[in-house]
């Protein structure tokens, strides 16, 4: 699973998830992207089951590149506890991810081949997602 | 390289007004350069849309025809940044540079790849590097994209930059030992009969974690 090396703070506050992603938003490295097109905190957990998906599915061949990464913790409280005696210990990581960011990268496999694995990663994201392709046109992708 | 027209007109500056241009099928663009002071223009985006979809795209040279309020002046100028809607697909906002026919640039080529399936029939799997090289020439001498043959590449080839023709008039910056494509063998799937523990995978296809830029830290490989 996912999660930062080293943390300089083990517990953090909760932000919030306002506006568009700005950096992260263009394909970097491979042919095919998975697009946000909400905002949501993405847990290590589903980016895992995605990537598994992905993989699985394109089998050989293909380079993946997973562009998020969960580098927040999130805290919860044991069951049946009182309220109080502070804040409850990290549970988990989640990346927080904003409309627009790319969340996997893809190359090495034809357009169909991409697109179905990218649906079958979409299904384990808890996010409304697109399929976007590099495209000549500059540095826009095709929709 | 012929030049393409574009009807450009001074605008408004400010967040409001760029908005109202765009609602109404504009886009706020800029032009500057030459040591002149920048203009804020708004060019019909349909138009725009039309330059950028050219055989030479991004390296168009515009013939700009900037109405003022009580004259047209006629430039050239080359598109130096579109930024674009993320969400909705749509050019923003452009930038645009005025160019002297004369005089040297420098300026990104897109290469195209071809023959990629005749390839794939290797059986090995295409790695891009480089999409596009930085090239210094005449605007006239500015090629719309440049062609690479990979029809005969095999498990362990590559193409370098300094291995492209370009002609004469044209001098490459990109680093001549960047490789643009190469070809290495594919990894195997292990596909198991049991489900294997939570985070146990086996051989799959090649999966890199891409360093977070929010984090700024190098965070390893997801494997």
């Amino acid at each position: 699973m996912l999660m930062p090396k080293r943390v300089k703070f083990r517990k953090q506050q909760r932000g919030r998830m306002k506006g568009k992603a700005t950096r992260g938003a263009e394909l970097q490295y491979g042919e095919f992207g998975l697009r946000a097109t909400e905002p949501a905190w993405v847990t290590d957990r589903q980016i895992e089951a995605a990537r598994v998906a992905l993989t699985r599915y394109i089998k050989r061949g293909g380079k993946v590149w997973i562009k998020i990464f969960p580098d927040k913790p999130v805290t919860a409280r044991p069951a049946e506890t009182r309220m109080g005696k502070g804040k409850g210990a990290p549970e988990y990581w989640v990346a927080v991810v904003k409309p627009g960011r790319i969340l996997f990268e893809l190359s090495g496999v034809s357009e169909a081949t991409a697109r179905e694995a990218m649906r079958l990663a979409s299904q384990k994201l808890p996010l409304k997602t697109r399929f976007v392709k590099r495209e000549e046109l500059d540095g826009g992708e095709a929709q | 390289m012929e030049q393409v027209a574009l009807r450009a007109r001074t605008r408004d500056v400010g967040k409001g007004a760029a908005r109202r241009l765009r609602r109404e099928g504009f886009i706020p663009a800029v032009v500057y350069g030459q040591d002149k002071e920048s203009i804020p223009l708004q060019v019909d985006a349909a138009e725009f849309a039309r330059i950028l979809r050219s055989g030479a795209g991004r390296n168009s040279i515009i013939r700009l025809e900037i109405e003022g309020e009580d004259k047209t002046e006629s430039k050239t100028a080359m598109i130096k940044e579109v930024q674009w809607d993320v969400l909705k697909g749509g050019v923003l906002h452009a930038d645009l540079y005025l160019i002297s026919m004369k005089d040297k640039l420098e300026t990104s080529v897109p290469i195209h790849i071809v023959g990629e399936e005749e390839a794939r029939k290797s059986g090995g799997v295409l790695q891009y590097w480089l999409r596009q090289v930085e090239i210094k020439c005449l605007p006239t001498r500015i090629p719309d994209f440049i062609e690479v043959d990979v029809s005969n590449f095999k498990v362990g080839d590559q193409l370098e930059v300094g291995s492209l023709d370009l002609g004469e008039g044209i001098e490459v910056l990109t680093d001549p030992k960047e490789v643009i494509v190469s070809m290495v063998a594919p990894k195997v799937v292990e596909e198991r009969a049991v489900e294997p523990a939570e985070g146990a995978e086996g051989q799959e296809a090649e999966t890199e974690t891409a360093a977070p830029e929010a984090a700024g830290e190098d965070t390893g490989t997801a494997e």
